[in-house]
């Protein structure tokens, strides 16, 4: 019932409110069956793209299309989605048991079915036990669930989640994406998941889409994403810490492509290391973090940080920088990849098996 | 030192044990030992009759037509107003150009005098040049003295007591409406609920605590509201109108039998007290507090 055969196609997606314009030209396809994560800063557009796609919202040009049928102008409830939100929009004055019946009973499922789909939903999320409170008498955790179990009874195949995980503590959220991975791989569904969190998208997501003031910066996979950042932008927003970009001129004598045109060169923090030789840095503090440490350092003008193994031995204060010249990412000035200076390196390509559960 | 501050603590509620026992206790205590007792007249002293006042009532034509009009009148005005103001404040619980104008005009009536507000009942009921005459006029009616009649005294106060009110307990409602959150809405709206059935299955439960508070005060309001009743019909005609206030009122100031007027007081007072307490009590297990 769940399993989806229709992507969520966007075509040139704006959305002006006023003066503010939270999508410029948006156009993405969301796959069938996997978990995309809408991930960007604070007001870059990624719910008002979600709330589009669940009709609560109309944009001001372009279409979106669910399978062959063009939704726009349609209700929400055409689209046959389902939805959990960031307060979890749970209603106070009924129990566990009414809020998760909610929507069958809208639409008049027959009790039978009802009560059937009921015992399996809160069976498989474990809510049981809880059937009879109300949500006040719940912990974020468990009220978290129930407005899950609400998605998950209506058995439709799309399901929209406005960073769900956002208002529960660190450990919690931990085992709540494990959960929702295994959930959404179980019951084959199309998520389409927003957050600012970057640690939930890594873990989580099968297709990242990078967002910026209201426009795509890059669509990849976590790996993709991570590994070959398609602009600046992205770069220094995935990773703790984000790839150092350099001005080429500080890292002049090191393994550099041969670029004929303005640039910078970006590099992860871990693909960097104290070599024989290379172009000389300087440390300016030194964070332990038990398996790891980070040195900061500047090499010429750029300052930048270089994860090293605990237990390597702490630089001297003035080292020589290496690099694994595979790992180089070349931008231009404009902040785009510039991806012919891109290492070929057949593993990349390789189907990224990160995220299979059994 | 306890000692000093339970000295400070009584000399500090003194002035307001005072004026709360002389003006408030001690009136209603009395009231209800006057209610046992006969009304002095002249050289006749007051003597003790027991529930002879109370026996009276049940033989008293007027107290009886008082009660079954205050009966009427409280079944009409309360679910009139209650539901009115809900509607009212459903009609500008959105934004929409000229809303506050709207919210204002719906809100009026409460700021007048309730006096003003039937002065100006008076003149859209007035036979022959009234704004309703004028309209019955215009359709080729015979002209109708709504205020003046029998028949339809009665509902003409009850109306300007529905509209005097509605927009007092409209801004409870609004106030209520704007508790529910958007998103409850839009959870509602994915799963393709009606408006209607979300007003019914969401909207009405939660704003129901300001419900219960609205129907107490309109319950209280319909027995205690009688300014209206002064200026429009003085109770008539031929006791059309008389509410149980009005009455009373009538009883004691007019025709001077304050022992009457204290057993009709302590009978209004009865009645209130059980209708309001049973209010909660029935209601309590139904409304979802936060
Ligand atoms: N109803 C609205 N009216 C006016 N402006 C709006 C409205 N909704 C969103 N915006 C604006 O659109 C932009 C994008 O908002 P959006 O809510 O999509 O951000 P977001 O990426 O979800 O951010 P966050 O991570 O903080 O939730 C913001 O600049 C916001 O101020
Ligand atoms: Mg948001």
């Amino acid at each position: 019932m769940h399993k989806s055969q229709d992507p969520i196609q966007i075509t040139s997606v704006s959305r002006a409110f006023g003066e503010t314009h939270a999508l410029k030209d948006v156009s993405v396809c969301l796959q069938p069956g996997a978990f995309s994560v809408l991930l960007g800063p604070s007001g870059c557009g990624k719910s008002t793209l979600l709330r589009l796609i669940a009709g609560l919202d109309q944009q001001t040009s372009g279409t979106i299309h669910i399978g062959a049928k063009e939704v726009t102008g349609t209700s929400p409830n055409d689209r046959n989605v389902s939805m959990v939100f960031q307060s979890y929009a749970l209603f106070p004055h009924l129990n566990v048991a009414e809020n998760i019946l909610f929507g069958l009973k809208v639409r008049k499922t027959p009790k039978a079915e009802r009560t059937q789909r009921l015992t399996r939903v809160a069976e498989m999320m474990g809510l049981s036990a809880l059937l009879d409170r109300k949500p006040a008498q719940l912990s974020g955790g468990q009220q978290q669930r129930v407005a899950l179990a609400r998605a998950v009874i209506s058995e439709r195949p799309i399901c929209l989640m406005d960073e769900p995980l956002s208002n529960l503590d660190a450990k919690l959220r931990t085992e709540m994406r494990v959960e929702l991975r295994a959930l959404q791989q179980q019951l084959g569904l199309t998520v389409v998941y927003v957050t600012h969190d970057q640690v939930e998208a890594m873990t989580m997501a099968d297709q990242i889409i990078v967002m910026n003031q209201g426009r795509i910066e890059q669509t990849g996979t976590p790996h993709d994403i991570y590994t070959r950042p398609a602009t600046t932008f992205t770069a220094g927003f995935i990773g703790t810490p984000p790839m150092a970009l350099f001005d080429p001129a500080d890292l002049a004598d090191g393994p550099l492509p041969d670029v004929r045109q303005p640039h910078l060169i970006g590099l992860r923090a871990e693909d960097m290391h104290v070599a024989p030789s290379g172009p000389s840095a300087r440390i300016t503090g030194v964070e332990y973090l038990g398996a790891d440490r980070l040195v900061s350092a500047t090499a010429g003008q750029t300052r930048f940080i270089m994860r090293m193994p605990a237990a390597a031995p702490v630089p001297p204060s003035e080292f020589p920088l290496g690099w694994s010249p595979e790992a180089v990412s070349v931008f231009a000035t404009n902040g785009q990849r510039l991806t012919q200076y891109d290492f070929p390196t057949p593993s990349l390509a390789q189907k990224d098996t990160t995220h299979e559960t059994a | 030192m306890i000692k000093r501050e339970w000295i400070y603590a009584w000399a500090l509620l003194l002035p307001a044990f005072v004026f709360l026992i002389t003006f408030t206790h001690l009136p209603a205590v009395q009231t209800l030992l006057n209610s046992f007792w006969t009304t002095p007249k002249g050289r006749r002293a007051s003597v003790f009759t027991g529930l002879g006042n109370y026996e009276q009532m049940l033989t008293d034509p007027i107290f009886i037509k008082a009660m079954v009009n205050s009966a009427i009148y409280a079944a009409i005005t309360i679910p009139a107003s209650i539901v009115l103001a809900l509607v009212m404040a459903l009609l500008v619980h959105r934004s929409f150009r000229g809303v506050g104008l709207m919210r204002m005009s719906f809100f009026t009536p409460t700021v007048l005098p309730l006096i003003a507000v039937a002065n100006i009942w008076l003149f859209f009921y007035a036979p022959g040049f009234g704004l309703i005459d004028q309209i019955r006029l215009f359709f080729g009616l015979p002209s109708a003295n709504y205020a003046g009649q029998p028949d339809t005294a009665l509902y003409s106060v009850a109306i300007v007591a529905i509209w005097k009110e509605a927009g007092f307990f409209m801004i409870f409602f609004l106030a209520a409406l704007q508790t529910v959150p958007q998103t409850l809405r839009e959870a509602a709206a994915i799963e393709g609920c009606s408006r209607w059935t979300f007003f019914r299955r969401v909207t009405l439960p939660l704003i129901m605590p300001t419900t219960l508070f609205v129907s107490v005060n309109a319950v209280i309001n319909a027995f205690r509201l009688v300014d209206h009743v002064f200026v429009m019909t003085k109770g008539g005609p031929d006791n059309a109108s008389m509410l149980l206030l009005y009455y009373i009122y009538e009883t004691g100031f007019r025709f001077w039998d304050t022992a009457y007027a204290a057993a009709l007081t302590v009978v209004l007072i009865a009645i209130l007290g059980v209708v309001g307490i049973g209010q909660f009590f029935i209601a309590d297990k139904r409304v979802h507090y936060k």
